[in-house]
């Protein structure tokens, strides 16, 4: 086989991994959101560094408070690297590729389940729900699949992870989602294509 | 327009389907041929073409993804524009690039009998790339498929150059296995 039968032979791959490389897009990195995250990062380990290092040794008072002080700002120590640690592991992965090993792949059927590389509001909580937001307001995720759009339906435009710069765009709380192109039924209900075949639902929040 | 109705006016052999097709597909065709041809005329008269080509094609064919059909139809005409072309010495530069790079898929040369179909190879390779996680399994048909440049890829995801370069390394070497695990060679 040359390599020109090769390209030849690529031509004549499957339809549905053409659509699927075609509607797969990540937003171009928007300068300004990925560089103040590592300093707010550092300065939150400092102050919890001055805190632990302050508070046992420049508190006055007697001993019960010191030590009492001392747990105290220990545990709240651990709880700020426990944010910090998820927060720069959300950075790391502020484009969702840029992950190791297999674990990068959009699932298949996002919407089926809770998976633990669910979205932002996933990890708030079980209780959380992941949710878009449109100029027109914030929808709810309902794990409904379709395989198709319905007649009449128009293109929004591509979701984008919840951002905090624009109210205008088009967020969604869900990391994988972010890149899907969104599209509105006549009734109402939004379409998330999804990097494989189908389209997950949405409902105006309640 | 839904694809379904523009299906529906090629069978009905109404010209409004050119039309809509063009108004629907034309950008998305035209991004095809442009990454494969040079001059942007030749570009051009290749996606004019795909709707002759469609035009041709349905009845009796009756596409299940339409945006595919279309782009396959493109990419098949600029192809052979840009054979053409490269005869006298015209070519565009992502498909030379793209064959360099693929060469490194290529087995070494076998028996003849032990060789491919074009169709069964590309069955293979879809099975491959089904196989290959799904950041890998796009980029290589981004570059291989679409013909994207590396520099539109590492936009396109928010990547830089160097990783896109090393990812499409990897899925060729992981290629190269399964095609001489397959038997294709020259």
């Amino acid at each position: 086989m040359t390599r020109e039968e090769l390209l030849e032979a690529i031509g004549r791959i499957d339809d549905d991994l053409i659509q699927e490389a075609e509607d797969c897009r990540l937003p171009a990195r928007r300068p300004g959101l990925t560089h103040w995250r590592p300093l707010a990062g550092g300065l939150a380990a400092c102050l919890v560094l001055a805190a632990v290092f302050y508070l046992p040794f420049g508190m006055s008072g007697g001993g019960d408070n010191t030590t009492s002080g001392a747990a105290g700002s220990s545990s709240a120590a651990q709880e700020s690297q426990t944010d910090h640690s998820a927060g720069t592991a959300q950075d790391g992965g502020s484009d969702v590729w840029s992950g190791s090993g297999s674990g990068e792949a959009l699932p298949e059927n996002p919407s089926a389940g809770n998976e633990s590389s669910g979205g932002a509001s996933s990890q708030e909580g079980g209780a959380a729900q992941d949710v878009l937001r449109t100029p027109a307001g914030e929808y709810t995720l309902t794990g409904e699949l379709a395989s198709a759009l319905p007649e009449g339906s128009r293109q929004l435009g591509v979701l984008f992870l919840e951002g905090e710069d624009s109210k205008e765009g088009l967020y969604t709380t869900r990391r994988e989602y972010a890149g899907c192109m969104l599209w509105e039924g006549p009734d109402g209900t939004l379409y998330v294509k999804l990097p494989g075949d189908g389209y997950a639902l949405a409902r105006p929040a309640e | 327009m839904e694809d379904q109705q523009i299906i529906e006016l090629y069978w009905a052999r109404s010209e409004q389907a050119i039309r809509e097709s063009e108004t629907k597909y034309g950008a998305f065709c035209l991004s095809i041929a442009r990454n494969i041809l040079a001059q942007e005329q030749d570009a051009e008269e290749c996606v004019n073409d795909t709707w002759l080509r469609a035009w041709n094609a349905m009845p009796p064919q009756r596409p299940g993804i339409l945006s595919a059909f279309f782009g396959k139809l493109t990419r098949n005409l600029s192809l052979d524009r840009w054979r053409y072309n490269r005869a006298a010495k015209r070519g565009g530069p992502q498909v030379e690039t793209a064959l360099e790079e693929l060469g490194e898929c290529i087995p070494a040369p076998g028996r003849p009998e032990d060789r491919l179909e074009e169709r069964e190879t590309a069955a293979l390779i879809s099975r491959f790339l089904r196989e290959q996680p799904q950041l890998d399994r796009v980029l290589f048909l981004r570059r291989y498929w679409y013909l994207d440049s590396v520099a539109a890829l590492a936009e396109r995801f928010s990547m830089n150059e160097n990783t896109v370069k090393s990812r499409l390394h990897r899925t060729r070497l992981r290629l190269k296995e399964v095609l001489l695990r397959e038997g294709v060679a020259v």
